[in-house]
């Protein structure tokens, strides 16, 4: 049982729905979401929200949070194997996002257009990659499309997501924004992974300035 | 792979392709924390009280609500109708293929599932140095932990693998009993 108030942020988060009457087992009915809401011992769960989200969305979902939990529980307390999670997550994101990029060969046609070349039409072509990540590549992963994207023309992208789909279902309290970097991590590889079977070489960092309403 | 003119079909089966990806790289980083294949089937699936965390198991717990929240089925009266509600509604739903039904024990607590195309294995082959490895072993916990979750103790195992050279990927579900009211010994 989580510890002192944060049992009900947790079971609040977002427009739950209730599970419809007569269609669960008596045992989860009566019990709720909670039961099922176990804390792992990493001392974080996440909520699960249903019927917005395709269902193939729910697998990965699914197993996203199983790959974040499953990474923690085996490792130890402390920074330096915190840093070496984070790592472990965003290696596996970044050999996905390879092999998204290097499956959808129909893109590939198209960003074969804007290959680097060596002169100055370098910056533009690299901004046509980035829309492309924020465009068409966020909205196969994650339904949607990256809100806003900025640049200082220098080789800086800043991609904002106002409603990123890996956090949506988290609680709103302060105590979680630290959690929400191992929910990160994968989404930093993958993008990465994604640029470098692009022919860009990046660095990916991520942050949450505050949890998706 | 062939352009999709249907927007909707393409972003559909990339979503898929995220699915089969993601759970690419969890087999091959648990291979390397692992040493031995067997204790990565095991973390794949999670063995009753085994130290590995549970992968497979924890998914299908949480997997149950989303499947009756987004499917209108009540509650199955038997086995034969659980199987097809997993074969029919379950598999379709999650992974888009249906699998058939077959070789039913006389006493009915036992029948196979049997999948033409396993689409957690597209694009991947075995190295021979993972010959033993039950690469969609995932998939047994998840029905472990769905079915535990509607009172049903189950065990799923894979009998067939087209990875390992087998005609068709299969997978022997067997009852074992019903669960009473208690809550299961909280495998976590």
């Amino acid at each position: 049982q989580p510890e002192g108030g944060e049992a009900a942020s947790l079971c609040d988060s977002g427009p739950m729905k209730s599970p419809p009457d007569g269609r669960f087992p008596p045992r989860l009915a009566a019990g709720g979401w909670a039961p099922l809401l176990a804390q792992s011992r990493g001392g974080f769960e996440s909520l699960w929200v249903l019927q917005d989200e395709m269902a193939d969305e729910a697998l990965f979902l699914l197993l996203h949070n199983e790959m974040v939990s499953g990474v923690y529980k085996s490792a130890e307390q402390g920074e330096v194997e915190n840093g070496r999670c984070i790592t472990k997550l965003e290696n596996m994101g970044f050999r996905v996002g390879q092999g998204l990029i290097e499956r959808k060969r129909t893109v590939l046609l198209l960003v074969d257009l804007f290959r680097f070349t060596k002169d100055t039409a370098r910056f533009k072509d690299e901004l046509d990659i980035m829309k492309f990540i924020c465009k068409d590549f966020w909205t196969t992963v994650f339904k949607k499309q990256i809100d806003n994207l900025r640049t200082n023309h220098q080789g800086i992208y800043v991609l904002q997501d106002n409603k990123f789909r890996l956090l949506t279902q988290m609680s709103a309290g302060k105590q979680y924004l630290e959690h929400a970097s191992k929910y990160l991590a994968f989404t930093c590889g993958l993008i990465r992974g994604g640029l470098s079977n692009l022919g860009i070489k990046s660095i990916v960092t991520a942050e949450v300035s505050s949890m998706p309403a | 792979m062939s352009r999709q003119a249907n927007r909707g079909t393409e972003s559909k089966k990339m979503s898929s392709e995220l699915f089969t990806l993601t759970y690419g790289a969890l087999v091959t980083q648990l291979c390397k924390d692992y040493e031995n294949d067997e204790d990565v089937n095991k973390q794949l699936d999670k063995i009753l009280f085994s130290h590995f965390f549970p992968r497979g198991y924890n998914i299908g717990v949480r997997l149950i609500e989303d499947f009756l929240a987004r499917s209108n089925v009540g509650r199955c009266h038997d086995f034969r109708e659980t199987a097809d509600v997993i074969a029919k509604v379950a598999f379709k739903m999650y992974l888009g293929i249906t699998p058939s039904i077959t070789n039913w024990s006389p006493a009915g607590d036992e029948f196979s599932l049997i999948l033409e195309n396993n689409p957690l294995v597209d694009f991947v082959e075995l190295p021979d140095n993972h010959s033993s490895l039950i690469y969609s072993n995932l998939l047994c916990g998840v029905l472990r932990g769905a079915l535990e979750m509607v009172q049903m103790a189950v065990e799923a195992k894979f009998v067939q693998d087209t990875l390992k050279g087998d005609g068709v990927t299969e997978i022997r579900m067997r009852f074992i009993r019903r669960i009473e009211d208690n809550l299961p010994a909280g495998e976590e």
